[in-house]
């Protein structure tokens, strides 16, 4: 076996100019298919992940003050207030917060910041109090924020279980600054931790993220928020939405609202990305049909204008599983050629960042998945033809002209 | 050494039927070199293929070392052909994709317990049996017809078979060059004693073996 290995190896590389065109297309299909399963896998291991928070019954209503800036006012701070509480007291209404993203938008606040010396991304909300009862987050160390957080000259801030790995290790970040402040800025202290709040839903990469208190006496320093959150009884029905819309206008009537259920901003966001997805992988598919019907005519081709070779080999003490091993082993063979090539340039990525992108894990799955489903094929393509001459007559294949 | 009882080949197409053989009884001894000639059409590389089990007989026994071969799987027939026979043929069938080296060493890959560099020797060995020492490296087309047909002889003895079959050897050389596979030949049927059985329409040839063997029209006539 490994004698015959080496020498097909040989023989490959003796024939590499009339396999390089289908050497070319297997790397090419196996490029592709490795953007389709780490893409997959990325997707995969990344729904597999808790979102942090739930979003049934939840409405997003979005305030359009008409007016630029996010400058608080008194005056706004106030309107604001007379909004929460009139949807409080509507009976469909568990409970409302006010914040500043809300989960499945395109909008968001984020930046790079430096925690105990470490450069890290986050994202940022600035939510209120009942946040967490809204959107049913899980508490694991800590507190959340109340009432009595009015009076501190910091804010508060609450930090998914992540950020607390990667900036505070196995440390307490309980009590601490997250991060340096600017000059003039409030520091930012840590109350407590999450498992995650991840915004922009299950594919996406879970990211790090810290909410900021809003404190809606301090008009000084805080942003007006665009949205408020609405946690309403479970069995409330679409119909809601308009007594809704004119309880909001009849309170503040020169703003306008626009509701949208988190399950549906939840649905549109997945489709988003599953349609251009689903529709590459259809692209991709293609492409490795078009690739395996080549395989079986190179393989056919091969096997006839070879059939004397085949003949010459059995003549000399080729079994029938040799002749087999003989025409299928050429094919992995030049498989492998091409995946190896494929492989070389994969390892690349990672200098490019792409690890970044991607946990590691998933980037080594995906090459070892790509890598088997491309043989696997190789396989399926040459088991036919191989079989057809590994039962030629050695008589036969010799007088074969 | 080998015995053909019997035998009889029928190649059957859709529509016509072809008697290739029929009747031949033939039995080479241990260490004789004997000629098969014959007609072209006659049966001639039918026989061959007889002996070299390369093809079944429609009716009829061979039998190795005096054991029947019907019984044979595809497995044992194919080791039989692998330690026992060794084949050059008429055309060559060189592997054109191969060096000469990795050419001669194809009869060993399908032996088992031989490293890569046991191989290696062997095949230089026979190599230089047949005097081609300084073109191991070459591919068959840098040959001339001569050298490539040397080189068919070197991969037909590297596994050291007792039985050689040729397939008219020098039928597409010149007569200097069939000489010298002659002498080749002649030289392993002397010192190896190995037994050889070969096809030619060459009278002259005919009559350096030990005996000859007529066929015609798939009929033994002598
Ligand atoms: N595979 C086959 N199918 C059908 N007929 C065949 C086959 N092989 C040989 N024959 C027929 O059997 C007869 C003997 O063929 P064979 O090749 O043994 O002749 P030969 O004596 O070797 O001739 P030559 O000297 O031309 O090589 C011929 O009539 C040939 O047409
Ligand atoms: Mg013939």
């Amino acid at each position: 076996m490994i004698a015959t290995t080496a020498h097909l190896f040989k023989l490959v590389w003796n024939r590499k100019r009339s396999n390089a065109l289908i050497m070319l297309e297997l790397f090419i299909a196996f490029l592709a298919l490795y953007g389709v399963t780490a893409l997959s896998l990325f997707f995969w291991s990344n729904y597999n992940k808790p979102l942090g928070f739930s979003y049934a019954n939840v409405w997003q209503v979005e305030i359009d003050r008409k007016e630029q800036g996010d400058k608080p006012s008194a005056e706004q701070t106030e309107r604001l207030r007379r909004l929460i509480r009139s949807a409080q007291t509507l009976s469909e209404v568990e409970n409302v917060t006010a914040s500043f993203t809300v989960p499945f938008s395109n909008s968001g606040k984020g930046g790079n910041y430096t925690i105990n010396g470490k450069q890290l991304r986050m994202d940022i909300n600035e939510v209120t109090d009942s946040f967490k009862d809204v959107m049913n987050l899980q508490l694991t160390n800590g507190r959340w924020f109340n009432p009595s957080d009015d009076g501190q000259n910091w804010i508060p801030v609450i930090i998914n279980e992540r950020l607390c790995a990667a900036g505070f290790g196995s440390e307490s970040p309980l009590g601490k600054p997250l991060y340096k402040p600017e000059p003039g800025e409030k520091e930012r202290r840590v109350v407590g931790v999450i498992t995650d709040f991840r915004k922009n839903g299950e594919l996406p990469r879970p990211s790090l993220f810290m909410a900021e208190r809003i404190n809606m006496n301090d008009t000084a320093s805080f942003h007006v928020p665009h949205n408020l959150m609405l946690k309403l009884r479970s069995g409330t029905t679409a119909a809601f939405e308009e007594t809704l819309v004119k309880t909001l206008q009849a309170t503040v009537k020169d703003w306008s609202y626009r509701i949208t259920p988190l399950q549906e901003s939840h649905d549109s966001t997945l489709k988003n990305v599953m349609i251009p997805f689903v529709l590459l992988g259809l692209v991709v598919g293609f492409l490795l049909l078009m690739v395996a019907l080549g395989l079986v005519g190179i393989v056919w081709q091969s096997v006839t204008r070879r059939t004397r070779e085949i003949g010459v080999r059995r003549a000399f003490g080729a079994t029938y599983g040799d002749v087999h091993f003989f025409v299928l082993g050429e094919l992995l063979i030049i498989t492998t050629f091409a995946l190896i090539a494929g492989v070389v340039l994969l390892l690349q990525l990672p200098l490019v960042g792409f690890l970044d992108l991607v946990d590691a894990s998933v980037y080594a799955a995906s090459m070892v998945l790509a890598m088997s489903i491309m043989y696997g094929i190789t396989a399926l393509c040459g088991l036919y033809p191989s079989m057809l001459a590994s039962r030629i007559q050695p008589s036969e294949a010799l007088r074969y002209e | 050494m080998i015995q053909l009882e019997h035998i009889e080949k029928v190649y059957r197409t859709d529509s016509l039927e072809t008697v290739a053989l029929s009747n031949i009884n033939v039995a080479v001894q241990q260490g004789e070199f004997v000629s098969i000639m014959g007609p072209s059409g006659s049966g001639k590389s039918t026989l061959l293929n007889m002996l070299g089990l390369l093809d079944e007989p429609t009716a009829g026994t061979i039998a190795l070392h005096g054991k029947p071969l019907q019984s044979f799987r595809d497995k044992e027939l194919a080791q039989v052909r692998n330690r026992e026979i060794g084949f050059i043929f008429q055309s060559f069938h060189l592997i054109s994709d191969l060096r000469v080296v990795d050419n001669v060493e194809i009869p060993l890959l399908y032996r088992k317990g031989l490293s890569g560099s046991e191989r290696r020797k062997l095949a230089l060995e026979a190599l230089d049996a047949v005097g081609l020492t300084s073109r191991t490296k070459h591919f068959p087309t840098q040959l001339s017809g001569g050298q490539q047909q040397r080189v068919a002889i070197a991969r037909a003895i590297v596994g050291k078979p007792s039985l050689l079959l040729a397939d008219e050897p020098t039928g597409n050389l010149d007569s200097a060059m069939s000489e010298e596979i002659m002498s080749i030949l002649h030289e392993l049927n002397q010192k190896r004693g190995t037994t050889i059985a070969m096809v030619t329409h060459d009278e002259r040839l005919a009559t350096q073996t030990d005996r000859t063997i007529r066929i015609f029209d798939g009929r033994q006539v002598q």
